[in-house]
């Protein structure tokens, strides 16, 4: 059995995995954690058509309430579109992948990492929106990927519309994906102004919202709403929350937030968006690293009369654009929301950053495919530690704090 | 519609809206089918929601002798053999059988429970009144009950459950020595 055999094989049981945990006692406890209150309430409150008193914009609840539907006013109600969107997420990784890299094996590697991170798990389990957006933020820019046509460009840019429907900050998926469309060269450039739907469709979701909760749904009405709730989140910048950290921190895992807690018996049940280790420090050189390497290779190559065994620009593209897309997400963090900002406000950003390292991931297998298969049996290694307070198996404190090491990552 | 087509170099297709969409739905099907069709929920009480039905758990509750007719549950609804001793509406059931009359009962770790036979599986071994005494009992897990109202107190009044228990038989009680 080869290396590329044997990593093969880890990868398929990396997405097993990944899936079993996120399907595991999802609905258990049967009461609200952490914020999903706030949103299954407002979910609940669209379907008896009463005005959504959440500060988010209405879509992130329509998809929730879709689980409502079919599975009624409870906890595997307000976390069932978590779940769907969750398990999804990693087919979009899967093509996001493949269709950036133009290689299937960069897909796999993404899906799996996906697949195989508590980051993802975690908001695969909770009646969140975070998972939502992020897997319309990846969709976003993977319709920009592959678009050849018009609609193409057009279906990403009222994916992007959605996700700005579920949180403002999916509004920054426009960036990487209007990126892609430029730089790929698939599309003619100037399709790039279809993405001119994105505010329209915002404005026609949350209409519609209005409407059918009988609120005021005219453009005055809209408007005032939307400011109301602009100025509100820069207002939340000057709250104190003991589980905000500054944006900067995220990258080095400073506070994942446990999403999920229960007693059972004796022991506890953790759902903890702490990420897999090797794909966090992996990724988080890369998305430094890959730019920086891209610029000084161009400052070299420009200045330098010796003709060099450069990659072509075209190679660069992919990895330029996951980086792109990597701190796209994160802007808005880095200003005007003050102290108020937590570790998974990054999830969209890291998504970007997982697809740049299976991109590489792939790219480097085809010249070190030991060293590939090394890396990917150690994040296994690590999934597997890790599985209990991502996936809410029943254990003690102790056992939970062997995992959840530092003060910080501990509920 | 097609957003996908070849690459740019003539490379196979990756994925198109249809597939995309197809795959979306599939995914939300399986899920409903596990949970939906499977019953997950019916399975597991939400008080106690590692205790499946079909299972068997060992349980030590804390009672006095007066608690066997103080304890009790109210509901129209009959779970196989299992009964409350009051209707809904707070009338006597006349129990054909002692040892299928559901009572609550809580653990020492303070989990809820519907349990039906500890009384009459004690037989002679029951302290007499007014002297507290714990028993460790095999509780079998039958039935994931929603629509009950509970009695702590002898003339207490009938709270409904908020959320759904375990029910079930208890055999092969003894009083710890």
């Amino acid at each position: 059995m080869t290396s590329r055999q044997m990593t093969t094989a880890l990868l398929c049981g990396l997405v097993l995995l990944g899936i079993v945990l996120r399907v595991h006692a999802l609905a258990e406890p049967y009461l609200f954690t952490f914020d999903e209150e706030l949103f299954a309430r407002n979910a609940h409150r669209y379907l008896i058509r009463l005005q959504d008193l959440n500060d988010h914009p209405p879509a992130g609840k329509f998809f929730i309430a879709l689980g409502l539907i079919l599975f009624g006013y409870g906890s595997l109600g307000w976390r069932f579109a978590s779940l769907w969107f969750g398990i999804y997420t990693i087919a979009i990784g899967y093509w996001l992948g493949s269709a950036l890299f133009r290689d299937r094996r960069a897909g796999f590697f993404v899906g799996a990492f996906m697949a195989a991170d508590g980051f993802f798990i975690a908001y695969s389990r909770a009646g969140l929106m975070d998972g939502v957006l992020t897997c319309f933020v990846l969709a976003t820019m993977l319709a920009a990927v592959v678009a050849r046509r018009p609609r193409g460009v057009a279906v990403a840019a009222v994916l992007c519309g959605i996700a700005m429907s579920v949180k403002w900050s999916g509004a920054f998926a426009v960036f990487p994906a209007v990126a892609a469309v430029w730089t790929l060269g698939r599309v003619p450039k100037w399709w790039v102004l279809l993405f001119g739907l994105v505010p329209l469709v915002h404005l026609a979701i949350w209409t519609a919202a209005l409407a059918w909760t009988g609120q005021p749904a005219d453009p005055a009405s809209l408007f005032k709403v939307m400011h109301d709730l602009f100025w509100h989140h820069v207002e939340l910048g000057k709250h104190h929350n003991g589980l905000a950290s500054p944006w900067y921190s995220w990258i080095v895992l400073y506070h994942p937030i446990v999403t999920k807690l229960s007693s059972h018996g004796l022991g506890a049940r953790y759902s903890s968006s702490v990420g897999n280790l090797a794909f966090a420090v992996a990724s988080a050189l890369l998305v430094l690293g890959v730019p920086i390497a891209a610029l000084g290779l161009a400052v070299f190559s420009r200045f330098s009369k010796k003709p060099r065994n450069v990659a072509p620009r075209a190679e660069w593209t992919p990895y330029l654009l996951g980086a792109f897309g990597w701190f796209a997400m994160l802007s808005p963090w880095t200003v005007g929301r003050g102290e108020f900002t937590f570790h998974y406000h990054y999830l969209p950003s890291y998504a970007f950053a997982v697809v740049l390292l299976g991109g590489a991931a792939a790219r480097l297998e085809r010249v070190r495919a030991n060293a590939v298969f090394g890396f990917v049996l150690a994040s296994a290694v690590i999934a597997l530690y890790f599985a209990p307070v991502w996936g809410e198996y029943t254990l003690s404190e102790a056992a939970a704090n062997r995992r959840l090491v530092f003060k910080n990552w501990q509920p | 519609m097609d957003v996908g087509g070849k690459t740019g170099d003539g490379g196979e297709p990756f994925v198109t809206l249809e597939r995309a969409l197809l795959v979306f739905l599939l995914i939300g099907f399986v899920l409903w089918l596990i949970f939906g069709v499977l019953g997950y929920e019916k399975g597991h009480p939400q008080l106690t929601d590692s205790w499946a039905i079909g299972t068997v758990r060992l349980v030590e509750v804390s009672v006095v002798p007066e608690d066997r007719d103080a304890l009790a549950c109210a509901s129209d609804t009959a779970y196989g053999s299992l009964r409350c001793r009051y209707h809904a509406d707070e009338t006597t059931i006349d129990p054909a059988n002692e040892r299928d009359v559901i009572q609550p009962l809580n653990t020492v770790k303070n989990e809820l429970l519907l349990g039906a036979g500890l009384w009459s599986d004690l037989g002679s071994s029951i302290p007499e009144k007014g002297h507290r005494f714990t028993v460790a009992c095999n509780f079998h897990v039958e039935v994931v009950l929603r629509s009950a109202a509970l009695r702590w107190a002898p003339h207490g009044v009938f709270s409904p459950l908020a959320l759904t228990a375990a029910a079930g038989h208890l055999t092969d009680c003894v009083i710890p020595k």
